[in-house]
């Protein structure tokens, strides 16, 4: 069967774009549904196959025929002419997700040692500090916007600090961030959205290539000297080392965002979890993998097929848009026993969050490390955690899956 | 089925069977074997399963190419001459028997 030939009022057709879709009680049951019955599917509703078994999504990370690279422009050329975006199509070509072969591969092998574990623990003082001080916060507070005053933050302050950036940036750095995660979304695809994204895109710049002169005269003890020191000896080129940078500033700021507050409420929906946790802070990066393999932030990957592929007896036909339902994965009774339950005691080291594969997130150490050192500072620090009925909202992007407000009381 | 033997780096020895046509780095993972991490699972992209092949075993696997040299260059324990990565050398009976070596840490 192809793709034409599928039913396009199937039951199962589940639009991933549409934010209300995205909550919990919505997204697991039809993605469950869809992985059960159908696990290679076709959706007429996103024009794209979607595939949801772990197994096939392991082999999908690991075969060049599911190509990053050939989704770089997202469509963009549809929304706009391209030489007035000469910013974002330059760059977002050299971002690591949208490359493949022996270029990223060696853009990946400059980048793998700053971000190594022996590298990140350096920084292990510097994050106590930031998550002792978020705490602070917090506790003088009471009730908190736990998203924007205390998850973003968190990233933020981090990536900002190992960076070596000023804390005066991080507002242009969520706005640019905000506007950039929206030019690689297709359904806020836009004109409007394009040409916002190419200046914030320029904004970043100037300031990323002011920063690298000042530490070309002075080095510092900090990631963008390490990226100077990429560039001066050839082991990037400017134009990679900007558009790394880029990645490194969205990436390492929404997802792990999203990835504490979706913890945090899984943790407090299920109370012998969090009494578990508490139990055993010294192992709160053990947990990591459960709570991300349970929340699914990282939720969906695309590729496009770059011949056909025959699987599982459908055929992607070349040049298919395809989604890699983590989300669905993460959750396969084949891979993971009891998968819809959150169980920390559980191994959850094949989650897939990270894309284990040729494109395995670099920062996934530092996300992990992280999130491990606040979680054991918050739950130290507070032995009541309160989320209040209210309405939440999606963040509306179904790669990195998120909610815009939510109010949390601590004592 | 060929057997491997996999030594840890505090020289706890572990010989099991493998399928021909299984990776090395699979061999360790499938069987519980300590010292071989693959946080990338086997695609040439995060030398997390580093191993020192067994000097008499050298001859005998296949090359190193390109991209597996390229990633040689990230492992976090010392490269040597014998360093390669697990997930690049598959199993076969013209192996049944090989050694290596984990390094103390891939991180």
């Amino acid at each position: 069967m192809t793709s034409n030939e599928l039913n396009a009022t199937n039951p199962l057709d589940y639009n991933l774009g549409i934010p209300e879709n995205q909550a919990d009680e919505y997204m697991f049951p039809a993605l469950n549904a869809i992985r059960d019955n159908d696990p290679v599917f076709w959706s007429e509703a996103n024009h794209s196959w979607i595939l949801t078994k772990h197994s096939h999504i392991v082999e999908a990370f690991r075969d060049r025929r599911f190509s990053s690279a050939g989704s770089f422009l997202f469509g963009m050329e549809h929304h706009v002419d391209l030489n007035d975006i000469p910013n974002l199509v330059k760059y977002s070509r050299n971002w690591l997700i949208n490359m493949d072969g022996k270029d990223h591969i060696s853009i990946r092998k400059a980048l793998m040692p700053v971000f190594s574990k022996a590298s990140i623990d350096k920084y292990i003082p510097l994050i106590e500090e930031i998550a002792n001080e978020l705490v602070n916060e917090i506790a003088s507070k009471g009730t908190v916007d736990y998203i924007m005053d205390v998850a973003y933050q968190l990233p933020a302050r981090v990536i900002t600090a190992i960076l070596g950036l000023e804390r005066k940036h991080l507002d242009d750095i969520k706005r640019w961030s905000d506007i950039l995660v929206l030019t690689i979304l297709p359904q806020h695809l836009s004109r409007e959205n394009l040409i916002i994204g190419e200046r914030a895109m320029a904004e970043m710049n100037e300031l990323l290539l002011s920063e690298m002169d000042a530490r070309r005269t002075q080095p510092r003890e900090d990631l963008l000297t390490e990226f100077v020191r990429l560039v001066d000896t050839d082991a990037l080129s400017l134009d990679e080392a900007l558009a790394t940078l880029q990645i490194v500033l969205v990436a390492g700021h929404d997802t792990t965002a999203n990835s504490n507050v979706l913890a945090l409420q899984a943790l407090i929906k299920h109370p012998e979890q969090m009494a578990y946790f508490r139990a055993n802070l010294d192992r709160a990066i053990d947990f990591m993998p459960e709570l991300m393999r349970y929340t699914a932030m990282s939720a969906t990957q695309f590729r496009i097929a770059l011949e056909d592929i025959e699987l599982d007896g459908k055929t992607i036909k070349k040049g298919d848009f395809i989604l890699l339902s983590l989300a669905a994965a993460n959750r396969d009774p084949s891979k993971f026993e009891a998968a819809d339950k959150l169980d920390l005691t559980r191994d959850a080291s094949a989650h897939l969050t990270f894309a284990p594969g040729f494109h395995l997130c670099l920062g996934h150490y530092l996300a992990r490390l992280e999130l491990s050192i606040y979680f054991k500072k918050l739950l130290t620090s507070f032995d009541n955690i309160i989320i209040p009925e209210q309405k939440t909202e999606q963040n509306g992007n179904f790669v990195f899956r998120g909610i815009k407000h939510l109010r949390v009381t601590f004592s | 089925m060929p057997k491997v033997t996999y030594i840890e780096s505090d020289q706890t020895e572990h010989v099991v069977d493998v399928n021909s046509g299984t990776s090395v780095m699979l061999g360790a993972v499938e069987n519980g074997i300590p010292g071989i991490d693959a946080d990338c699972g086997g695609a040439l992209a995060c030398a997390t399963c580093h191993i020192y092949v067994d000097d008499k075993w050298l001859d005998r696997v296949p090359e190193t190419d390109i991209m597996e040299d390229l990633m040689l260059d990230c492992v976090a324990a010392a490269r040597n001459l014998n360093s390669r990565l697990s997930c690049q050398i598959d199993v076969s009976n013209e192996l049944d028997g090989l050694v290596v070596r984990m390094p103390e840490s891939q991180h």
